[in-house]
């Protein structure tokens, strides 16, 4: 029961990852949790532990690609953007989270 | 990111644990600067309470770069052989267990594949044949042909691409300090292209030389080096042979013989000469003609077989025994049941072994379950000793697979030591067994076979 929503949710993240870059800026992991965190009114809380094996995931199968550069805290951070790939990507799970909130917003309409 | 770079971030994992731990740290960092900006007074408390999530994010991104079951499996072999050094006592008896049924296996197989499976050491070995006569009357199964046989057997098969015939005689080597003793085989010309030999020196013998024409001696590569150095121009040295000179025209290749007890050859033979066909062994009506049995061999022509050519033998065996009916006829005028065959030369040289490595390869076989069924009861016993390990393991939140897994790789790693030992072990083992067969080891070559 537990495991499924995680995945559940794991596949949602991925969408909303993508969705952030897809604007085209180049991000590192704390802006992009914060950017979903802000968008989504503190409903999504994005902890570290699920964004970045998430981000990590998504680079090896090459949505978005990965660049260390020297950030504002004089650390380097890894910074992401959205590739070609990505972007298809993003249009699928686009397509079918679009069609699974239409049917549950029916069925929950009907009860 | 190609799967290499993936597998060299499991067994270089220095750099990548860098790069995480940089990454997370920025992570932090920030996280840190922005609950400053809220809460001064709890920010840093706020901060390191998140850790824990640090730590599961870092397992989480390093299966992401890394191969998750090998990382894991690299982790169950190291704790494998830690656990192997613990029971020291326990894992010495299952390496011995293991070695030895895995050794004597090897080792037997070793000399199974010698003997039935590699090729014999001549040139297309599969078509040279042994000829045998056989007197089903007086239950005589197997010998040589005499020579009138031998030639007409030449003069009317067609199945025999050349047919060839040898006996063994010692002579005196005179001439050097002191005479020695010499074992000798008396071959006809068509012995050394019936096996696909020529000589390494020189030549081996012409047709005319069976005749009495020039008394010619070729020896083997070891009267070479040992009687004669390894002398460059020994080619056309006499040897005093019986008293008589004997030129030598030739050296054969290191290595060969056809010195095979089971075909009744005593020792290796150090020189060959030319059998002398006279008619003393060469006519039936001559006192030796019927009595000299000599080893036959023929190389078949292509394209036909053993089978083949015993048919074709046995049909001259009937025309020979209508035509010389007093020769193939006892005393009281009984038949004898004469025929005559052909057989494969390896099934010669094997011939009474077959059984006896079979079951040499059967009690071995034996001793490997033996061996297994010892390992499995002793690792039982282990099993049983670390029950507690296990139950921490299983609260931890060890998987049923990764505990298998774990398991199962201390196994190979067991088994690992247990088969290099073995393969030591057989390595030893195959080269004394032949020493230790009871007729001489019908091979040439001695390989460990893995």
């Amino acid at each position: 029961m537990g495991k499924c929503k995680k995945e559940h949710l794991l596949g949602k993240l991925d969408l909303l990852v993508l969705r952030i870059l897809s604007g085209g800026d180049t991000l590192h992991g704390y802006a992009i949790a914060e950017r979903i965190e802000r968008l989504s009114e503190n409903v999504f809380q994005v902890g570290e532990g699920t964004l970045y094996p998430a981000l990590h995931r998504m680079d090896e199968a090459g949505w978005i690609h990965s660049q260390w550069a020297p950030s504002d805290n004089n650390r380097r951070a890894r910074y992401y953007r959205i590739t070609a790939k990505g972007r298809r990507q993003l249009e699928e799970e686009r397509e079918g989270w679009a069609k699974a909130a239409a049917a549950m917003d029916r069925v929950m309409r009907l009860a | 990111m190609a799967w290499y770079r993936r597998l060299w971030n499991v067994l270089r994992p220095g750099p990548l644990e860098r790069d995480l731990d940089d990454e997370l740290l920025f992570h932090r960092e920030m996280r840190r600067r922005s609950l400053v900006e809220l809460d001064p007074a709890n920010a840093e408390a706020e901060a390191a309470s998140r850790m824990g999530n640090l730590l599961a994010a870092k397992d989480g991104m390093r299966d992401a770069r890394g191969v998750p079951w090998l990382a894991s499996a690299i982790q169950d072999l190291r704790h494998g052989f830690v656990v192997l050094g613990r029971d020291a006592a326990i894992s010495a008896l299952v390496i011995l267990v293991l070695a030895l049924g895995i050794g004597g296996n090897s080792a037997i197989f070793t000399l199974m594949k010698s003997v039935f499976l590699d090729p014999l050491p001549y040139a297309g070995h599969e078509r040279i044949v042994i000829l045998y006569d056989r007197f089903n009357g007086p239950g005589v199964d197997q010998t040589g042909p005499t020579i009138p046989e031998f030639v007409d057997v030449r003069d009317r098969a067609h199945s025999f691409e050349r047919l060839a015939f040898l006996d063994h005689r010692d002579f005196q080597l005179t001439g050097t300090d002191e005479p020695v003793r010499v074992f000798a085989a008396r071959v006809t010309a068509s012995f050394f292209p019936v096996l696909g030999v020529s000589a390494a020196i020189g030549r081996t013998f012409l047709p005319e030389e069976n005749f009495g024409r020039g008394r010619v001696v070729v020896v083997s590569d070891s009267f070479w080096r040992t009687r004669m150095g390894g002398d460059s121009r020994a080619i056309g040295r006499v040897l005093q042979l019986n008293g008589d000179p004997c030129e030598i025209v030739g050296v054969l290749p290191p290595g060969f013989s056809f010195d095979y007890p089971t075909l009744g050859v005593p020792e290796p033979a150090e020189i060959y000469v030319p059998f002398e066909m006279t008619d003393a062994y060469m006519l039936r009506s001559s006192p030796y003609g019927n009595i000299r049995r000599v080893l036959a061999l023929g190389r078949l022509r292509a394209g036909h077989s053993p089978g083949q050519a015993t048919a074709e033998l046995a049909n001259i065996a009937d025309q020979l025994a209508s035509e010389h009916a007093a020769l193939y006829r006892g005393p009281n005028n009984e038949r004898l049941g004469f025929e005559m065959g052909a057989m494969p030369l390896r099934e010669v040289i094997v011939g009474g072994h077959r059984k006896l490595l079979w079951l040499l390869a059967a009690s071995v076989g034996v001793l490997l379950l033996i061996a297994c069924a010892n390992t499995a009861q002793l690792l039982l016993a282990r099993s049983l000793k670390r029950a507690r390990e296990v139950a921490i393991r299983t609260a931890l939140g060890a998987s049923r697979t990764r505990l298998t897994q774990q398991v199962l790789l201390e196994g190979l790693a067991l088994a690992a030591c247990g088969g290099s030992a073995g393969l030591a072990l057989a390595g030893t083992l195959a080269h004394l067994l032949p020493g230790c067969y009871p007729c001489g080891i019908p091979c040439s070559r001695w390989r460990v076979w893995i």
